[in-house]
């Protein structure tokens, strides 16, 4: 017999574009669904990446990504929970689903009441309050908890005393509630590779060498890509593919990461592509081993990434500050076979996708494998009524996050549906 | 002529009341707006009966005294100026239908990221806040209150192919109780997954699900059957069948690419073999004395992830079931993926050798072997081998095999071979026609797991769709007037939604309310003038909020206005004389809104929305495009500036183009339509 949905809780725990996705197409199908995000806002990585159109879109999936944050925040029966954690999760006293501990950090501004008029931010003396949300056009405001004043014991509290709405209570406690659920959704995402952990790249030190990630958000921020050290349109660019995936000897790693990022020839393609264009001057060279094929479109993008990037097929040994701010780098050109060293305005890592941090800890908390890599068994648990989706399975872009997301949402509402067979006569 | 006077309201209406509830955004844009003399204007606006200040329309309790007052049945409708309706809008609308108020015909104007926000200097931000609500009474009392009606459908589900995607879509459907029409080409289920000796898994999958299908009593087979045409529309298709006629409320097209794959391009050399070939060799363990073999990959085409695989797999168990020399060439390895670098690596170990160049190696046929000569780009070395046996990946081919189906589902023309459109609000399984959706790799290039996930979330979204056999739409959104209709079907193929139907008895077109998605398109490119759309109509969009000498942007929701939203959140400035009118799409506006801005008094038009394949009504952005370069061309003709009027594209985050946009819009000599944003 079919189940009645709309009496019927999801939880999802990982609010980027997986669980919004997911959230979505729960809460159509008449769901009450409660959605869990660790941070203080909703969006995951995608919410701060840039479009990367030319004078046409790249289809890199952005936008698609932010309107559906928009839409969540509008959703009547999604419940958002923000800076929050699963803690626990027991089966339910009924016998059919499951009872969730969450903890919540203290919500020192309440976003639901914050007007964003941004009196706090302006007031601050140490600069930590800033706007979550700016790129979905409605924002609120959040204060960083490691820097403010008062949680350090100072006496400051100019900005509660501004707050025209009393939405900031800076002696707001942490809070446990619970919450129930008949299904149990895993969204949890990733984590971005830790370019700081490839030495001989001198990330962190070097000003001038930056990650993708950087990338996409000074896109973001200003639709372009500057040089760090001057703010200057760099001439001279180089993307080095494959930092922190497919890797060999290279990567002093703990764990291997021996598979492919599957996103990052994506991004860095598009980024080299707009830059191409925004700044006519520039030479672009693509450092890499294979490229990746995306999108329905590829056949045009490569061909103009031919014509108009150098690509070498190699994998730079190690990069240098050097005069003016350049960046010296260092590979095997093995068309010549001989080591080349060449310099640099701007060298952007493409970085890769590791399993989220607290994988591990929920894996264990709700029974899920984890493969050699640490990314989540795609299938669920072994406990019936707990899914797996998005890039904690695997790494994965957008699209197929949305893709694969959309299918375990299919599969969750179906065993939703099939009656439960509580079998306690 | 002069706009503002055309639309003098009561003539048109019944003196609708209307009450404009002014929003302080709790004491903080004192400094920037004068909220006393907008409400004074506001008051003096005709058939604005009252103006009600309030505090925080956002918070708890804010929105009492308009709810009373449009409870008070003297009032028929309100405007909001506040701030983006983001911060408001959920609560306000519980609000309405807890207190039984059409939302329908409550509209809102941004006073704050749009004015007090932007504009530094408050006397031309409350000026121009003050013109922004007086535009919007002028749209608001033109606003005509439409209702719902009841739209049966059928819940029987046609899935056309049989597939992996089209027999797990019609498993899944079954499950939910859903009667199933499965019909395809051929004469048995099963589709290509059949056909193929890489992939067992894959075929004996496809084999279960066969058999499943059999037996389930929802599902009737129609084998060796296509579609003929489809009429009706969204909850009542009729599909018409090479054999009979299936009434069904959507169609699911899986199907796949069966015929999209053929032989790479090489040069001409005879005697290699196709992968498939290859692993019924081995299978069978046909061959044998072979001292070195080589396989391509994808010298002359981009191959997907699927390829890969199934090369590495078929070079690894050559070289270990022959135990010959294996070669695979290749420009690119495409290993995205958790599984795919270790088999890869395996491979190698497996004693592979992975030759890589991006041009293709010289190929010569000799009597019985064939000889490869080029430089491996890995290692710099250059190779010269001679193979006994050549195994060649198939490549997909550009076929237009899905073109003829695609036209008679009215989807859009098909990209590189795949039915569904390349746009990105169409992911995962949409048409962009309500009622059609496509699954599997007709779609875009799947692995067959993928190819049945894709199944299962296709038939959740048919599912949902049709959950029950009645819904409820609108009575109308965009509307023919079938007195003015010249029968010329432009409406009827720039719909980019395929939501109008041609009535032949009445010689007139037809906007099905159902599956019409109000971007207003049709409304634009009728000649006849002949559309109109509830609450975009062309008189509403004729009032003007610009000063004279100013900018007119007409902004599509999904994208500019956003933009000029987060433009306000960072409190970018521009100049007050820039005014912002929303539109659902930018494929709404036609020269005419634009000709009335400029008569009215507007230095400049410009029009912004999303990149093409970014846009949320598919090709509203392009015909727009299109509309406005002819009339920059008539203007040139005419001897007038074409740059008084520009379009543009950006994304919801774009604040700063946004900014340019306008500034640069400004200046006059700048060309606004190609530059991203200028270092
Ligand atoms: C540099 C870079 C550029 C990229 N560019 C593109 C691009 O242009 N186009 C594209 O399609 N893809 C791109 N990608 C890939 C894209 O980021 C991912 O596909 C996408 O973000 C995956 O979404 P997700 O929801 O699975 O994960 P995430 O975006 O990581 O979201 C996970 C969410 O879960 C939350 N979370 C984590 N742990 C917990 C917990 N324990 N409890 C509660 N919540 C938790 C996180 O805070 C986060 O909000 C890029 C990736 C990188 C690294
Ligand atoms: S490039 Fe990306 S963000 Fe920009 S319009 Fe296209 S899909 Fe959207
Ligand atoms: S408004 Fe748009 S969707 Fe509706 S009928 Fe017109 S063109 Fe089609």
């Amino acid at each position: 017999m079919s189940q009645d949905l709309s009496a019927k809780q999801a939880l999802i725990i990982g609010g980027g574009i997986a669980g919004v996705s997911a959230a979505l197409q729960l809460s159509s199908a008449g769901l009450q669904v409660h959605l869990v995000e660790r941070d203080d806002h909703l969006g995951g990585h995608a919410l701060d990446f840039g479009c990367k159109a030319i004078d046409t879109c790249q289809k890199c999936n952005v936008c698609l990504a932010l309107d559906k944050f928009r839409q969540v925040l509008q959703a009547s029966n999604v419940h958002i929970h923000l800076a929050s954690q699963l803690d626990a999760l027991t089966d339910s006293s009924n016998g059919s689903g499951f009872r969730a501990t969450i903890l919540q950090k203290p919500q020192l501004i309440t976003p639901a009441k914050c007007i964003a008029c941004g009196l706090c931010a302006a007031a601050c003396p140490v600069n930590c309050i800033s706007p979550a949300t700016p790129a979905l056009g409605f924002t609120y405001y959040t204060i960083d908890r490691s820097r403010c004043l008062a949680l350090q014991g100072q006496d400051c509290h100019k900005c509660r005393d501004l707050c025209p709405t009393s939405a900031i209570d800076l002696a707001a406690q942490p809070s446990t509630h619970q919450l129930d659920a008949d299904a149990v959704l895993l969204a949890i995402g990733y984590e971005p590779y830790d370019a700081l952990g490839q030495g001989t790249y001198g990330y962190g030190t070097i000003p001038n060498v930056i990650t993708g990630l950087d990338a996409e958000h000074q896109l973001q921020a200003s639709a372009t890509i500057l040089r760090p050290s001057d703010s200057r349109p760099p001439k001279k660019i180089a993307f080095i593919q494959c930092v922190g995936s497919r890797s060999d000897e290279t990567a002093p790693l703990a764990f291997s990461s021996q598979y492919c990022s599957a996103v990052c020839c994506a991004y860095a393609l598009r980024i080299s592509r707009l830059l191409a264009q925004q700044l006519s001057e520039s030479q672009i060279t693509i450092f890499y081993m294979d490229l990746q094929k995306f999108g329905k479109d590829y056949q045009t993008l490569y061909s103009d990434c031919r014509d108009k990037l150098r690509l070498i097929r190699s994998r730079p040994s190690r990069l240098e500050p050097a005069a003016d701010g350049q960046v010296l780098l260092t590979y095997e050109d093995v068309t010549e076979t001989q080591v080349c060293q060449e310099p640099f305005d701007l060298v952007v890592l493409s970085i890769g996708m590791r399993p989220a941090a607290d994988a591990r800890r929920l894996a264990d908390l709700l029974d899920i494998d984890v493969d050699q890599h640490g990314f989540l068994n795609p299938l669920g648990s072994y406990r019936p009524g707990i899914f797996v989706a998005g890039s904690c399975s695997g790494p994965a872009d957008i699209a197929e996050t949305i893709q694969r997301t959309s299918a375990v949402s299919a599969r969750l509402l179906d065993t939703l549906r099939r009656a439960p067979l509580v079998a306690n006569i | 002529m002069i706009v503002q006077k055309q639309a003098q309201p009561n003539a048109l209406h019944s003196r609708p009341r209307s009450a404009v509830c002014l929003c302080e955004c709790a004491g903080t844009l004192a400094d920037q707006l004068d909220f006393p003399k907008i409400a004074a204007s506001a008051g003096r606006l005709p058939g604005v009966t009252r103006v009600l200040r309030c505090h925080a329309l956002c918070q708890p309790g804010g929105s009492d005294q308009l709810l009373a007052a449009l409870k008070d049945q003297r009032i028929s409708r309100a405007l909001i100026a506040a701030c983006t309706p983001a911060y408001y809008r959920t609560a306000l609308e519980q609000a309405f239908s807890s207190n039984n108020i059409n939302p329908h015909l409550v509209s809102r104007v941004n006073i704050r990221e749009h004015c007090a926000w932007v504009h530094p200097d408050r006397s031309s931000a409350t000026q121009k806040a003050s013109r922004l609500i007086a535009s919007a009474v002028g749209r608001l009392r033109l606003a005509e209150r439409v209702g719902t009606q009841r739209v049966s459908l059928n819940r029987r589900v046609l899935v056309i192919g049989a597939g992996l995607a089209g027999m797990q879509a019609a498993l899944a459907l079954a499950d939910k109780k859903h009667a199933v029409t499965l019909i395809t080409v051929s004469d048995h289920l099963g589709g290509r997954a059949l056909q193929q000796s890489i992939i067992p898994q894959a075929a004996e999958r496809a084999r279960q699900l066969a058999k499943r299908i059999r037996l389930n009593r929802r599902i009737s087979v129609l084998t060796a059957t296509r579609l003929r045409s489809l009429a009706g529309r969204f909850g009542q298709f009729q599909a018409h069948l090479s054999q009979g006629q299936a009434d069904c409320g959507a169609v699911i097209v899986a199907t796949g690419r069966s015929q999209l794959t053929g032989p790479q391009q090489l040069p001409a050399i005879t005697g290699t073999l196709t992968f498939d070939h290859l692993a019924l060799a081995l299978q069978k363990n046909r061959l044998s004395n072979l001292k070195r073999i080589g396989l391509i990959l994808d010298l002359q085409t981009q191959q997907d992830r699927a390829a890969t695989r199934a090369a590495l797999k078929l070079a690894s168990r050559a070289r270990l079931l022959w135990g010959c020399e294996t070669y695979l060439f290749c420009c690119h390895l495409r290993l995205s993926g958790l599984d795919q670098e270790q088999q890869y690596q395996q491979a190698r170990q497996d004693g592979v050798v992975v030759i890589k160049s991006l041009s293709c190696p010289e190929i010569t046929q000799q009597v019985t072997a064939v000889r490869l000569k080029g430089t491996d780009e890995q290692t710099g070395r250059d190779f010269d081998l001679v193979l006994d046996l050549l195994a060649v990946a198939d490549a997909p081919q550009t076929n237009n095999g899905q073109a003829g189906l695609t036209a008679k589902l009215r989807t859009g023309r098909p990209v590189a071979g795949l039915a569904q459109r390349d746009n990105v609000f169409l992911l995962p399984v949409d048409s962009g026609r309500e009622g059609i959706l496509f699954a599997g790799s007709c779609r875009t290039p799947l692995e067959w797991p993928q190819a049945l996930d894709d199944g299962s979330a296709a038939a959740e979204h048919a599912h949902t769709l049709l959950k029950d056999s009645a819904a409820r739409a609108p009575a109308k959104l965009a509307e023919v007037d079938p007195a003015k209709c010249a029968f010329c079907l432009t409406c009827y193929r720039s719909c980019p939604h395929a939501a109008i139907a041609m009535d032949q008895e009445n010689r007139a077109a037809i906007v099905v309310p159902i599956m019409c998605q109000a971007c207003g398109v049709c409304v634009a490119e009728c000649p006849a003038k002949a559309v109109e759309l509830v609450d975009y109509t062309d008189s509403q969009l004729s009032i003007s909020p610009a000063s004279p000498a100013a900018t007119v942007v007409f902004a599509c929701e999904n994208s500019a206005l956003l933009a000029a939203d987060s433009a306000g959140l960072a409190r970018m400035t521009y100049s007050p004389d820039v005014a912002i009118v929303p539109v659902p799409c930018a494929g709404r506006i036609d020269p005419v809104h634009v000709l009335r801005a400029l008569q009215a008094g507007a230095e400049k038009v410009l029009i912004l929305g999303c990149y093409d394949q970014a846009c949320k009504y598919l090709h509203g952005i392009t015909r727009a495009r299109a509309r406005i370069e002819r009339l920059r061309t008539q203007l040139t003709q005419l001897g007038l500036d074409p740059d008084c009027v520009q379009i543009g594209s950006l994304m919801a985050a774009d604040a700063g183009r946004f900014v340019d946009f306008v500034s640069d819009g400004l200046q006059g000599d700048k060309p606004v339509i190609p530059a991203k944003v200028g270092i």
